[in-house]
């Protein structure tokens, strides 16, 4: 039996993990085509900012690989993986076969087309790699001015890990606001004002029609939609990720919006599990197959791939979409709908200056929550949007008086009921 | 709980149904930190919080190893080189 992970992030981490609680002896292969033992990857603004130490990227002991009988092959590229054979074909031809097959493969930076904005272009990036924030260092030595284009979650965090060391950083999002998918009117004017109180400025409701370039071909600046002309030395594409699938390309295994699987992290392929930024499962918000791409979730997903793997059956439940962040001590958390739907819907909101509020309610439930400023009683939320709970009139009362201590309360309460004796999974 | 890995992003505390995890101010009013008060979800096979923690502040651990490694820099401090100052 012979486990291959593709992949080397949260997911693979989870499955390796998983795999070693059970089979103590099978040889596992996880193989990335990033040069490093798994690191942090959210923290790579940290590094890039230098709050974040080179040393605690790496979120196991450095003997994680061998303590676990791993074969860890990083810097190699999978080209393909070919079901029929059972094998995956790496960079250059080698061949490795496997019994139990993991892609964890993540996301990819999607970089939309924009006139003058060729692969030849110099000291253009994506952010969601350690190298990507190595070659902002390193660019950051020679440059002055940053735009990021995109202003959602990742070109947030690459406007303040380039902010922190020093770059005049100007985020363009063609959005009303940033983060324009979780935040409202209010919640984008407190967020914009951090970042611009901050250092970062922001241009939002356009994007750049074309990339500048100098005579050594490196870019100069971007010209907006409105014309206005903006100067810089180093340019962020950060307009969205997509699943990574471009190893199960030409290949029976099922992809959708990301690589398609069920309850046991199975892929449409037998003995091939996916798990991660690359796998769509259930939302349990709506029922329907999406990609939530969270380390959490990551990490649950490569948790319960490798006890199946490992031959235990076990069950992925979904999860609910949502997210964590903080920009410049200002947290920000939004799970389920960050606004309503529709009529059939309703949205209360509660705004104290830097502290917001909004609850989406649907027949008696919450169905989305947006906190901004004090955000510690989140996970409260968290569980009574992913359990459908019905909300007593005193429950409603506690949400919209804030009374954190009491909704804890309540769940502790509850969760320490006895319960009917947890059945046994058939090994 | 490793305080200095703690980058602030709060997944953690998204994820803990209890409301156990809260940010600890500091003196200058910013948060930094997570304080927790649980009993890390006993029942379940994948612990939410530590699942969510991106730089691994959160982790699993026997208490007979964490009083021991207490006691160890405890020790370490009032060693002939360590800073403490009896």
């Amino acid at each position: 039996m012979h486990y291959v992970m593709i992949g080397n992030s949260y997911a693979a981490l989870g499955a390796i993990e998983a795999i070693r609680q059970i089979d103590k002896t099978n040889p596992i292969t996880v193989i990335s085509d990033e040069p490093y033992p798994c690191y942090g990857r959210p923290l790579i603004t940290f590094w890039l900012g230098g709050t974040v130490k080179t040393e605690h990227m790496f979120y196991r002991p450095d003997d994680f690989y061998t303590h676990n009988q791993v074969t860890a092959l990083t810097g190699v590229r999978v080209e393909h993986v070919d079901c029929e054979a059972r094998q995956v074909i790496l960079e250059g031809g080698r061949r490795i076969a496997y019994d139990r097959l993991l892609i964890a493969t993540g996301g990819k930076p999607f970089v939309p087309p924009i006139a003058g904005l060729t692969p030849e272009v110099k000291n253009v990036h994506t952010f969601t790699r350690w190298d990507d924030a190595k070659a902002m260092a390193e660019l950051a030595k020679k440059h002055r001015k940053a735009i990021v284009i995109g202003g959602g979650l990742i070109g947030l965090k690459a406007s303040e890990g380039l902010n922190d060391i020093g770059i005049d950083t100007t985020i363009v999002e063609l959005g009303p606001r940033v983060l324009s998918l979780a935040l409202d009117e209010y919640s984008g004017r407190v967020a914009s004002k951090r970042l611009n109180d901050n250092g970062i400025k922001t241009v939002t409701g356009t994007t750049a029609k074309q990339i500048l370039v100098n005579a050594d071909n490196e870019v100069s600046g971007v010209i907006l939609n409105d014309d206005r002309q903006l100067d810089c030395g180093i340019l962020v594409m950060a307009i969205g990720v997509r699943p990574n699938v471009d190893v199960v390309k030409d290949t029976p295994i099922k992809v959708e919006r990301g690589i398609v699987t069920d309850s046991r992290m199975r892929t449409s392929v037998a003995d091939v599990y996916a798990a991660g930024d690359v796998a769509q499962n259930t939302n349990l918000l709506n029922g329907r197959q999406e990609v939530i791409a969270i380390v959490p979730v990551a990490y649950a997903q490569g948790r319960v791939a490798g006890r199946n793997m490992a031959g235990r059956s076990t069950e992925y439940k979904g999860e609910i979409p949502m997210n964590s962040v903080e920009i410049y001590g200002l947290p920000i958390m939004s799970m389920g709908y960050t606004s309503k739907l529709d009529d059939s819907q309703r949205e209360e909101t509660f705004a104290d200056g830097d502290n917001y509020r909004k609850y989406v309610f649907a027949d008696g439930r919450l169905v989305g929550a947006l906190l901004m400023g004090n955000v510690d009683y989140g996970g409260v939320l968290t569980h009574f949007i992913r359990g459908k709970r019905h909300l007593s009139p005193m429950m409603l009362d506690w949400l919209r008086s804030g009374d954190t201590l009491a909704l804890s309360a309540f769940v502790i309460a509850e969760s320490s009921r006895p319960r009917p004796a947890a059945q046994t999974q058939p090994a | 709980m490793g305080y200095e890995r703690c980058v602030g992003c709060w997944m953690c505390v998204m994820m803990c149904p209890f409301g156990a995890i809260q940010r600890i101010p500091t003196a200058e009013g910013e948060h930094h930190g997570v304080a927790l008060k649980c009993d890390s979800c006993l029942d379940k096979e994948i612990v939410p919080c530590i699942a969510a923690c991106k730089p691994h502040g959160l982790k699993e651990v026997n208490p007979i190893d964490v009083s021991s490694l207490k006691r160890l820099q405890a020790a370490q401090r009032f060693a002939p080189g360590g800073d403490g100052k009896p």
